[in-house]
Protein backbone atom coordinates (compact mmCIF):
# COMPACT_ATOMS: atom_id res chain seq x y z
CA UNK A 1 0.00 0.00 0.00
CA UNK A 2 1.34 3.40 -0.91
CA UNK A 3 1.84 5.32 2.32
CA UNK A 4 -0.30 8.36 2.69
CA UNK A 5 0.39 11.13 5.10
CA UNK A 6 -2.26 13.20 6.69
CA UNK A 7 -2.03 15.55 9.59
CA UNK A 8 -4.25 15.72 12.60
CA UNK A 9 -4.11 18.09 15.49
CA UNK A 10 -5.01 15.59 18.18
CA UNK A 11 -4.71 16.28 21.84
CA UNK A 12 -4.93 12.67 22.95
CA UNK A 13 -1.96 10.44 23.49
CA UNK A 14 -2.20 9.83 27.21
CA UNK A 15 -0.99 6.25 26.60
CA UNK A 16 1.83 7.77 24.62
CA UNK A 17 2.77 9.85 27.61
CA UNK A 18 2.63 6.94 29.94
CA UNK A 19 4.38 4.40 27.79
CA UNK A 20 6.94 6.32 25.87
CA UNK A 21 7.53 9.75 27.25
CA UNK A 22 7.02 9.55 30.97
CA UNK A 23 6.06 13.18 31.08
CA UNK A 24 2.24 13.19 31.50
CA UNK A 25 2.35 16.92 32.16
CA UNK A 26 3.31 17.74 28.58
CA UNK A 27 0.81 17.72 25.73
CA UNK A 28 1.52 15.76 22.56
CA UNK A 29 0.37 16.84 19.15
CA UNK A 30 0.04 14.17 16.50
CA UNK A 31 1.17 15.68 13.25
CA UNK A 32 0.93 12.88 10.77
CA UNK A 33 1.35 9.26 10.04
CA UNK A 34 0.52 6.35 7.85
CA UNK A 35 -3.15 5.52 7.74
CA UNK A 36 -4.69 2.18 6.95
CA UNK A 37 -7.75 1.82 4.74
CA UNK A 38 -10.04 2.58 7.70
CA UNK A 39 -8.24 5.78 8.49
CA UNK A 40 -6.49 4.43 11.56
CA UNK A 41 -2.87 5.18 12.24
CA UNK A 42 -0.42 2.43 11.53
CA UNK A 43 2.30 4.68 12.74
CA UNK A 44 2.54 8.31 13.49
CA UNK A 45 4.85 11.18 13.96
CA UNK A 46 4.25 13.27 17.01
CA UNK A 47 5.72 16.28 18.57
CA UNK A 48 6.03 16.91 22.28
CA UNK A 49 5.40 20.53 23.06
CA UNK A 50 5.99 22.61 26.14
CA UNK A 51 3.42 24.70 27.98
CA UNK A 52 3.84 27.46 25.41
CA UNK A 53 3.11 24.90 22.68
CA UNK A 54 6.63 25.19 21.35
CA UNK A 55 7.93 21.87 19.95
CA UNK A 56 10.60 20.32 22.11
CA UNK A 57 10.78 16.72 20.94
CA UNK A 58 9.68 14.61 18.04
CA UNK A 59 9.13 10.97 17.59
CA UNK A 60 7.42 8.06 15.95
CA UNK A 61 5.48 5.41 17.78
CA UNK A 62 8.09 2.73 18.09
CA UNK A 63 6.09 -0.48 18.21
CA UNK A 64 4.52 -0.08 14.78
CA UNK A 65 7.07 1.93 12.91
CA UNK A 66 7.04 1.42 9.19
CA UNK A 67 10.54 2.54 8.47
CA UNK A 68 9.95 3.06 4.76
CA UNK A 69 6.94 5.21 5.47
CA UNK A 70 8.84 7.21 8.02
CA UNK A 71 11.66 7.69 5.57
CA UNK A 72 9.20 8.88 2.97
CA UNK A 73 7.77 11.35 5.43
CA UNK A 74 11.14 12.77 6.20
CA UNK A 75 12.06 12.72 2.52
CA UNK A 76 9.02 14.88 1.91
CA UNK A 77 10.39 17.19 4.56
CA UNK A 78 13.69 17.22 2.73
CA UNK A 79 15.56 16.09 5.79
CA UNK A 80 16.72 12.88 7.43
CA UNK A 81 14.88 10.66 9.93
CA UNK A 82 17.42 11.27 12.62
CA UNK A 83 15.00 11.61 15.47
CA UNK A 84 12.46 8.85 15.08
CA UNK A 85 14.03 6.88 17.85
CA UNK A 86 13.33 9.45 20.50
CA UNK A 87 10.28 7.90 22.10
CA UNK A 88 11.18 5.93 25.12
CA UNK A 89 14.12 8.08 25.97
CA UNK A 90 14.09 10.56 28.76
CA UNK A 91 14.03 14.19 27.85
CA UNK A 92 17.52 14.57 29.21
CA UNK A 93 18.72 11.98 26.72
CA UNK A 94 17.13 14.02 23.98
CA UNK A 95 19.19 17.07 24.84
CA UNK A 96 22.15 16.40 22.52
CA UNK A 97 19.84 16.48 19.53
CA UNK A 98 17.87 19.45 20.68
CA UNK A 99 18.65 21.58 17.64
CA UNK A 100 17.79 18.82 15.22
CA UNK A 101 14.56 18.08 17.04
CA UNK A 102 13.50 21.67 16.90
CA UNK A 103 14.39 21.83 13.23
CA UNK A 104 12.35 18.75 12.42
CA UNK A 105 9.45 19.83 14.53
CA UNK A 106 9.39 23.21 12.85
CA UNK A 107 9.46 21.54 9.46
CA UNK A 108 6.67 19.20 10.41
CA UNK A 109 4.58 22.12 11.58
CA UNK A 110 5.22 23.83 8.28
CA UNK A 111 4.41 20.62 6.44
CA UNK A 112 1.20 20.39 8.41
CA UNK A 113 0.16 23.87 7.40
CA UNK A 114 0.84 23.15 3.75
CA UNK A 115 -1.23 19.99 3.61
CA UNK A 116 -4.37 21.06 5.43
CA UNK A 117 -7.33 22.64 3.76
CA UNK A 118 -7.80 26.33 4.55
CA UNK A 119 -11.10 25.77 6.36
CA UNK A 120 -9.62 23.02 8.49
CA UNK A 121 -6.68 25.28 9.33
CA UNK A 122 -9.07 28.04 10.30
CA UNK A 123 -11.10 25.66 12.47
CA UNK A 124 -8.02 24.34 14.21
CA UNK A 125 -6.63 27.79 14.82
CA UNK A 126 -9.89 28.97 16.38
CA UNK A 127 -10.35 25.72 18.30
CA UNK A 128 -6.86 26.06 19.76
CA UNK A 129 -7.44 29.68 20.73
CA UNK A 130 -10.79 28.90 22.28
CA UNK A 131 -9.52 25.92 24.21
CA UNK A 132 -6.43 27.73 25.49
CA UNK A 133 -8.37 30.77 26.61
CA UNK A 134 -11.46 29.14 28.12
CA UNK A 135 -10.35 25.78 29.53
CA UNK A 136 -10.14 27.28 33.03
CA UNK A 137 -13.65 28.75 32.88
CA UNK A 138 -17.00 27.30 33.93
CA UNK A 139 -19.22 30.18 32.90
CA UNK A 140 -21.12 29.14 29.84
CA UNK A 141 -21.41 32.76 28.78
CA UNK A 142 -17.64 33.21 28.86
CA UNK A 143 -17.07 29.90 27.08
CA UNK A 144 -19.51 30.15 24.20
CA UNK A 145 -19.21 33.88 23.60
CA UNK A 146 -15.47 33.55 23.06
CA UNK A 147 -14.77 35.07 19.61
CA UNK A 148 -13.14 31.89 18.27
CA UNK A 149 -16.09 29.73 19.38
CA UNK A 150 -18.47 32.15 17.71
CA UNK A 151 -16.35 32.10 14.56
CA UNK A 152 -16.58 28.30 14.45
CA UNK A 153 -20.34 28.47 14.85
CA UNK A 154 -20.27 31.00 12.02
CA UNK A 155 -18.66 28.43 9.72
CA UNK A 156 -21.98 26.60 9.82
CA UNK A 157 -22.33 22.98 8.68
CA UNK A 158 -18.84 23.07 7.14
CA UNK A 159 -17.44 22.96 10.67
CA UNK A 160 -19.33 19.83 11.68
CA UNK A 161 -16.83 17.30 10.34
CA UNK A 162 -14.03 19.02 12.22
CA UNK A 163 -16.07 19.34 15.40
CA UNK A 164 -17.04 15.68 15.39
CA UNK A 165 -13.44 14.67 14.68
CA UNK A 166 -12.31 16.78 17.62
CA UNK A 167 -15.06 15.38 19.82
CA UNK A 168 -14.03 11.83 18.94
CA UNK A 169 -10.47 12.58 19.95
CA UNK A 170 -11.34 14.17 23.28
CA UNK A 171 -14.50 15.39 25.01
CA UNK A 172 -14.73 19.15 24.63
CA UNK A 173 -17.47 21.66 25.10
CA UNK A 174 -18.72 21.58 21.52
CA UNK A 175 -22.32 20.89 22.53
CA UNK A 176 -23.55 24.45 22.30
CA UNK A 177 -21.97 24.84 18.84
CA UNK A 178 -23.42 21.54 17.63
CA UNK A 179 -26.84 22.57 18.81
CA UNK A 180 -26.52 26.02 17.24
CA UNK A 181 -25.30 24.72 13.87
CA UNK A 182 -27.60 21.72 13.49
CA UNK A 183 -30.71 22.92 15.29
CA UNK A 184 -30.82 19.46 16.81
CA UNK A 185 -30.50 18.24 20.38
CA UNK A 186 -30.14 14.45 20.51
CA UNK A 187 -29.35 14.39 24.24
CA UNK A 188 -31.90 12.78 26.53
CA UNK A 189 -33.06 15.34 29.15
CA UNK A 190 -32.25 12.85 31.90
CA UNK A 191 -28.60 12.97 30.81
CA UNK A 192 -28.30 16.71 31.41
CA UNK A 193 -24.78 17.58 32.51
CA UNK A 194 -23.45 14.02 32.04
CA UNK A 195 -20.59 14.64 29.64
CA UNK A 196 -19.92 11.07 28.54
CA UNK A 197 -23.58 10.50 27.70
CA UNK A 198 -23.84 13.85 25.93
CA UNK A 199 -20.75 13.02 23.87
CA UNK A 200 -22.14 9.56 23.03
CA UNK A 201 -25.46 11.07 21.95
CA UNK A 202 -23.81 13.59 19.67
CA UNK A 203 -21.37 11.08 18.17
CA UNK A 204 -24.29 8.76 17.45
CA UNK A 205 -26.09 11.67 15.77
CA UNK A 206 -22.94 12.48 13.80
CA UNK A 207 -22.66 8.93 12.52
CA UNK A 208 -26.32 8.75 11.59
CA UNK A 209 -25.99 11.96 9.61
CA UNK A 210 -22.74 11.07 7.85
CA UNK A 211 -20.38 13.45 9.59
CA UNK A 212 -18.28 10.67 11.10
CA UNK B 1 -1.50 20.43 32.26
CA UNK B 2 -2.24 24.10 31.84
CA UNK B 3 0.01 26.78 33.28
CA UNK B 4 -2.23 27.84 36.14
CA UNK B 5 0.15 30.54 37.29
CA UNK B 6 -0.22 32.35 34.00
CA UNK B 7 -4.01 32.06 34.13
CA UNK B 8 -4.42 33.29 37.70
CA UNK B 9 -2.23 36.20 38.67
CA UNK B 10 -2.66 35.69 42.41
CA UNK B 11 -1.76 32.01 42.31
CA UNK B 12 1.76 31.01 43.39
CA UNK B 13 3.44 27.63 43.77
CA UNK B 14 3.22 28.16 47.52
CA UNK B 15 -0.49 28.98 47.83
CA UNK B 16 -2.08 26.17 45.85
CA UNK B 17 -1.82 22.47 45.12
CA UNK B 18 -3.25 20.52 42.18
CA UNK B 19 -5.37 17.66 43.48
CA UNK B 20 -6.87 15.98 40.42
CA UNK B 21 -6.33 15.39 36.70
CA UNK B 22 -8.11 17.57 34.16
CA UNK B 23 -11.66 16.50 33.33
CA UNK B 24 -14.74 17.83 31.60
CA UNK B 25 -16.99 15.59 33.68
CA UNK B 26 -17.82 18.19 36.32
CA UNK B 27 -17.25 21.88 36.80
CA UNK B 28 -16.75 24.32 39.64
CA UNK B 29 -20.40 24.52 40.67
CA UNK B 30 -20.75 20.75 40.66
CA UNK B 31 -17.55 20.49 42.71
CA UNK B 32 -18.86 23.03 45.20
CA UNK B 33 -22.03 20.93 45.41
CA UNK B 34 -19.92 17.76 45.81
CA UNK B 35 -21.18 16.22 42.59
CA UNK B 36 -18.47 14.80 40.31
CA UNK B 37 -20.83 13.17 37.83
CA UNK B 38 -22.50 16.17 36.20
CA UNK B 39 -21.68 19.69 35.19
CA UNK B 40 -23.89 22.27 36.88
CA UNK B 41 -24.74 25.60 35.29
CA UNK B 42 -28.03 27.47 34.71
CA UNK B 43 -27.52 27.00 30.98
CA UNK B 44 -30.28 28.12 28.63
CA UNK B 45 -29.83 24.72 26.98
CA UNK B 46 -31.26 22.40 29.60
CA UNK B 47 -29.38 19.34 28.32
CA UNK B 48 -25.84 20.62 28.34
CA UNK B 49 -25.74 21.29 32.09
CA UNK B 50 -27.63 19.99 35.06
CA UNK B 51 -29.47 22.56 37.13
CA UNK B 52 -31.83 21.85 40.03
CA UNK B 53 -35.40 21.66 38.80
CA UNK B 54 -37.64 24.58 39.56
CA UNK B 55 -34.80 27.08 39.79
CA UNK B 56 -34.56 29.48 36.85
CA UNK B 57 -31.82 28.97 34.29
CA UNK B 58 -30.34 32.45 34.42
CA UNK B 59 -26.78 33.51 35.18
CA UNK B 60 -27.60 35.62 38.22
CA UNK B 61 -26.39 35.67 41.80
CA UNK B 62 -29.91 35.05 43.04
CA UNK B 63 -30.27 31.89 40.99
CA UNK B 64 -26.95 30.47 42.23
CA UNK B 65 -27.90 31.29 45.81
CA UNK B 66 -31.24 29.57 45.37
CA UNK B 67 -29.55 26.44 44.02
CA UNK B 68 -27.35 26.22 47.09
CA UNK B 69 -30.14 27.11 49.49
CA UNK B 70 -31.79 24.00 48.03
CA UNK B 71 -28.72 22.09 49.28
CA UNK B 72 -29.13 23.47 52.78
CA UNK B 73 -26.89 26.52 52.56
CA UNK B 74 -27.75 30.01 53.75
CA UNK B 75 -25.95 33.30 53.04
CA UNK B 76 -23.45 34.43 55.65
CA UNK B 77 -20.98 37.25 56.11
CA UNK B 78 -17.73 35.57 57.04
CA UNK B 79 -15.39 33.57 54.87
CA UNK B 80 -13.44 32.39 57.92
CA UNK B 81 -13.57 28.77 59.02
CA UNK B 82 -16.39 28.13 61.49
CA UNK B 83 -16.42 24.95 63.53
CA UNK B 84 -19.18 22.64 62.35
CA UNK B 85 -20.00 24.58 59.19
CA UNK B 86 -19.19 24.08 55.54
CA UNK B 87 -18.96 27.15 53.32
CA UNK B 88 -19.06 27.85 49.60
CA UNK B 89 -18.09 31.08 47.85
CA UNK B 90 -19.55 32.60 44.70
CA UNK B 91 -17.34 34.70 42.44
CA UNK B 92 -18.82 37.22 40.04
CA UNK B 93 -17.43 39.24 37.15
CA UNK B 94 -17.27 43.01 37.10
CA UNK B 95 -20.58 42.84 35.23
CA UNK B 96 -22.15 40.96 38.14
CA UNK B 97 -22.32 37.61 36.32
CA UNK B 98 -21.42 34.48 38.33
CA UNK B 99 -18.14 33.03 37.15
CA UNK B 100 -16.93 30.50 39.70
CA UNK B 101 -17.61 28.70 42.97
CA UNK B 102 -15.23 27.34 45.60
CA UNK B 103 -15.84 25.11 48.63
CA UNK B 104 -14.16 25.41 52.02
CA UNK B 105 -12.43 22.35 53.41
CA UNK B 106 -12.14 21.21 57.01
CA UNK B 107 -8.70 22.82 57.15
CA UNK B 108 -10.09 26.24 56.26
CA UNK B 109 -8.42 26.11 52.84
CA UNK B 110 -10.59 26.19 49.75
CA UNK B 111 -11.00 23.72 46.91
CA UNK B 112 -11.92 24.68 43.35
CA UNK B 113 -12.46 22.92 40.04
CA UNK B 114 -10.96 25.17 37.39
CA UNK B 115 -13.28 24.84 34.39
CA UNK B 116 -12.21 21.76 32.44
CA UNK B 117 -8.80 21.79 34.13
CA UNK B 118 -7.80 20.36 37.48
CA UNK B 119 -9.14 20.64 41.02
CA UNK B 120 -6.89 22.65 43.24
CA UNK B 121 -6.67 23.40 46.92
CA UNK B 122 -5.94 27.09 47.50
CA UNK B 123 -5.01 28.92 50.63
CA UNK B 124 -7.52 31.72 50.25
CA UNK B 125 -10.34 32.89 48.03
CA UNK B 126 -8.17 35.75 46.79
CA UNK B 127 -5.92 33.24 45.01
CA UNK B 128 -8.42 32.97 42.15
CA UNK B 129 -9.66 36.53 42.04
CA UNK B 130 -8.74 38.45 38.91
CA UNK B 131 -9.77 39.25 35.38
CA UNK B 132 -11.52 35.96 34.59
CA UNK B 133 -13.17 34.96 37.86
CA UNK B 134 -13.69 38.50 39.13
CA UNK B 135 -14.09 38.64 42.89
CA UNK B 136 -15.96 36.87 45.66
CA UNK B 137 -19.42 38.30 46.11
CA UNK B 138 -21.33 35.88 48.32
CA UNK B 139 -20.49 33.31 50.98
CA UNK B 140 -22.98 30.64 51.98
CA UNK B 141 -22.75 28.11 54.78
CA UNK B 142 -24.47 25.02 56.07
CA UNK B 143 -23.88 22.64 58.94
CA UNK B 144 -21.31 20.00 58.08
CA UNK B 145 -22.85 16.64 57.28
Amino acid sequence: MEPTFKTHDVDWAEPLHQDYVGRPDLPVKVLGGQLDSDGRYLCFDAVLVNQAHEPIALGVRPKKVFVDAVNLAFHQLRTKPICYHLWGQSLSEVEPEWGAVQFLAANLLEFKDQTEEPLQREFQRHARNWSAETAHLSSETQIVLHPSYQRIIGMGPAALTFIFRDLQAEPKDWFWALNAITGEDPVDPSDAGNVSKIVDSWLRWGREHGYI
Amino acid sequence: MADLLSLFGNLTPQNHKVTSPETLNYNCVAWAAEDVYRRWWPSANSRIHYWPSGIPRQETVEVFVRAFVRLGYAPCDSRELEEGYQKVALYISSAGIPTHMARQMDSGKWTSKLGTLEDIVHESLECLEGKDYGSVFRILKRKRR
